[in-house]
């Protein structure tokens, strides 16, 4: 069954490292949803979440496939039910003064922050996990947006196992 | 010791054990060409015509001696030239390292003078590549590169190497190459699990590939056949793999399987794949493939199983550890009443046939009569490569030298290039056609420089044969493109070179003129005459089953 799919990797600090993960990923056929990339406690590897929606099996292939590269120094499949994810909105609103504490209080009821406040705009940001972001861009709505970014999943497993763990497994 | 980037280079190259490599200079490249001037009396260079032929030369050699080929190329069109050679390498798994020129690094990204991103280019295809940005990285990058060549399933690497990295200075110490073994054995369940199914199986058939060679399995495949008393097909890597002379050869599988492999693959209730992938070549239609079958998939490449079939077991690791240790696991077994039925089968369709040796079958079985077991054959890609795939009987291991994988027309003659150089003690000879050989058949500057007494068979019909063929098949007889008209005459083509050239006009021609061109000992192109309508069958069309099988066509 097609679904949204989390490979996880630890991969090392080098030029071009995400132009071969994301190579490889569009070349076998799949499509990206989301990747994020960042430094991690050690500088010599970045940790990469990559967010595919395939079947279960081609997500193992794809594994196997990227667990091939020079680079990638492990990458695991987490379940999404085993997954801390986490994705960042920044948001944009049109936001004239009169309209300004309402939204204030829409945006604390969602566990938003207000960032940036200008001249007729109001910018927000909140934390969550896809469902969540989705659901307060939907009431965003009612305001206008004026522009947003979203940074794209981002996942630690859950309990105490660490993606170096699985260094040993495959 | 402080030396140059080049002298590095150069350097890294022998710790390797590297005494040959292939390429052509230019501007980008001119600190290593010095180098390798310097160390003239330790490294061969041979020179080609392009650098697509030094990239399948070096191909070649690596395929044919089992050590790693190396090429050389300046910056810029040198590097793009190698591409096609480096994809071949790439899909057939043989372990190439390139070394390209480039601009120096200041120039880098400003579109200079024959810049080119090669490490962008080359992604796909390489196992690896790197582009060396600092001096003091680079004896490193070049062991690494050798490392990654040649570990777990081997490919190509490539090394890009600005011009300014070549001339810096940095010390240089000798290292022992090493490559630790990364692959993990297989478990003993999984082995276990494997014998159980093999002793369960009244059916079993081997599906041999490329890997079994290139992990120097034979023997060990060999011994694991006998005790399973399970018949062998080899896809067109794996031949040479296992000895056709065994009553449990079966031949090749695929789209131009034998008629035994074909019926085997289609009545098995055992498939064991090893060292294969299940390309759509041979699993012509990925659904119907063995479907009588449990599947057992041996391979090194964690991410082939799976990947075009779904198989019931599988096992990760080196053959030639693997292999015995089921061996060991299974008392001999007898299934001779099966496959003896389809071999008789098959040589009573034969009989119906009439059995008309074609002309290139009799050409081929001439050739092989002059060949000696262990001697080379090298072909290029159309309907020559699947002749002497099905009619030439391979005994050993890195005797037939064939792009399998991304079938390049114009490979031949740079393989037999490199095959012939490392390994000058052996015949080689290079099957061709007239399509493929007027791709790169500027390398026979290559053959009269050096003096490779290789002897060029070129299966001359005329025409582009195997579009003709499924134009025949499948687009109604209209020959789009397929019949060129050239006018080449390739006895005074070889002359021109500075080659013997000779013809076979008729079919009482082909052994006298066969045996002349192998006591020349010399570099010779012979021009073998067949007609346009020689068919390469039987033949699966694509996407279908054994049921689809094509058998005759005008």
């Amino acid at each position: 069954m097609e679904k949204r799919q989390i490979l996880s990797a630890l991969v090392y600090n080098r030029a071009g490292v995400l132009v071969r993960i994301a190579g490889l990923i569009s070349r076998r056929g799949y499509n990206i949803d989301s990747v994020t990339v960042s430094a991690t406690e050690n500088p010599k590897f970045s940790r990469m979440t990559i967010v595919v929606t395939c079947d279960e099996d081609l997500t193992e292939q794809l594994r196997r496939q990227l667990a091939k590269l020079e680079d990638v120094k492990v990458i695991t499949h987490i379940e999404e039910e085993n997954a801390t994810n986490r994705e960042l909105l920044v948001i944009k609103l049109k936001a004239l003064p009169a309209e300004r504490a309402s939204l204030y209080k829409v945006a604390e009821s969602y566990g938003a922050k207000v960032v940036d406040v200008g001249e007729a705009t109001m910018t927000l940001e909140i934390t969550g996990q896809g469902e969540e972001m989705d659901g307060f861009i939907e009431h965003m709505r009612r305001y206008e947006i004026m522009e947003m970014a979203r940074t794209g999943m981002t996942v630690l497993e859950k309990g105490d196992r660490i993606i170096t763990d699985y260094f040993e497994e495959y | 010791m402080e030396m140059t980037g080049a002298q590095i280079i150069v350097n890294c190259l022998l710790e390797q054990g590297v005494d040959t490599v292939f390429g052509y200079p230019g501007g980008s490249v001119l600190n290593i060409y010095d180098a390798l001037y310097e160390y003239r009396g330790k490294i061969k260079h041979v020179l080609t015509a392009h650098e697509q032929g030094a990239a399948h030369a070096a191909d070649g050699y690596a395929r044919s001696t089992g050590k790693t080929g190396v090429c050389i190329a300046t910056s810029g069109p040198g590097a793009t030239n190698l591409v096609t050679g480096i994809a071949t390498a790439y899909m057939d798994s043989s372990p190439v390292v390139a070394i390209t020129g480039n601009v120096p690094l200041a120039l880098l990204g400003r579109d200079s003078f024959q810049e080119v991103d090669i490490t962008g280019i080359t992604l796909p295809i390489t196992k690896h590549n790197f582009i060396v940005k600092d001096i003091r990285d680079l004896a490193d990058i070049v062991r690494e590169a050798f490392r990654i060549a040649n570990t777990g399933r081997k490919g190509p690497v490539l090394i890009d190497v600005p011009k300014d990295i070549t001339a810096a200075k940095w010390e240089y110490e000798f290292k022992e190459p090493r490559y630790a073994n990364v692959l993990r054995q297989a478990s003993e369940d999984s082995i276990e699990k494997a014998a159980e199914m093999i002793k369960a199986a009244k059916r079993p058939l081997i599906y041999a590939g490329g890997g079994v060679v290139s992990s120097g399995a034979s023997e060990e495949l060999v011994r694991f056949a006998e005790a399973a008393d399970a018949p062998v097909c080899c896809s067109i890597m794996g031949l040479g793999g296992f000895p056709a002379s065994t009553p449990l050869f079966l031949g090749m599988i695929g789209m131009h399987a034998s008629c035994e492999s074909a019926r085997a693959t289609n009545e098995c209730d055992l498939l064991i794949a090893v060292g294969a992938r299940f390309s759509d070549r041979v699993a012509v239609n990925r659904t119907e493939f063995a479907k009588k079958a449990k599947i057992i998939h041996i391979d090194i490449d964690p991410a082939e199983i799976g990947k075009n079939v779904s198989v019931d077991h599988d096992i990760v690791g080196d053959l030639k550890d693997i292999l015995p240790r089921i061996t060991a696991k299974i008392e001999p077994q007898n299934h001779k009443e099966w496959y003896g039925d389809i071999v008789i089968k098959c040589a009573e369709e034969r009989a119906k046939e009439g059995e008309s040796m074609a002309d290139p079958a009799h050409v081929i079985g001439t050739v092989r009569s002059l060949m000696r077991d262990g001697d080379i054959v090298v072909t290029d890609v159309g309907q020559h490569q699947m002749w002497v795939a099905q009619y030439y009987k391979f005994e050993k291991p890195r005797t037939f030298i064939s792009s399998g994988g991304l079938g390049t027309m114009g490979f031949g003659l740079g393989a037999a290039i490199g095959a012939k150089t490392g390994n000058p003690e052996k015949r080689v000879v290079l099957f061709t056609g007239d399509g493929s050989f007027h791709m790169n058949i500027n390398e026979l500057v290559t053959l009269a420089s050096y003096e490779l007494p290789i002897v060029v068979v070129v299966m001359n019909n005329t025409v582009l044969g195997m579009v003709r063929q499924w134009q025949k098949l499948f687009y109604g007889k209209r020959f789009s493109q397929s019949a060129p008209e050239r006018k080449t005459d390739f006895v005074k083509v070889a002359e021109g070179y500075g080659l013997d050239g000779m013809r076979i006009s008729c079919a009482g021609e082909v052994e006298s003129v066969l045996r002349r061109a192998f006591e020349l000992n010399r570099p010779v192109v012979v021009d073998c005459r067949i007609s346009p309508d020689c068919n390469v069958l039987p033949m699966i069309p694509p996407g279908g089953g054994v049921d689809k099988i094509i058998v005759e066509m005008e």
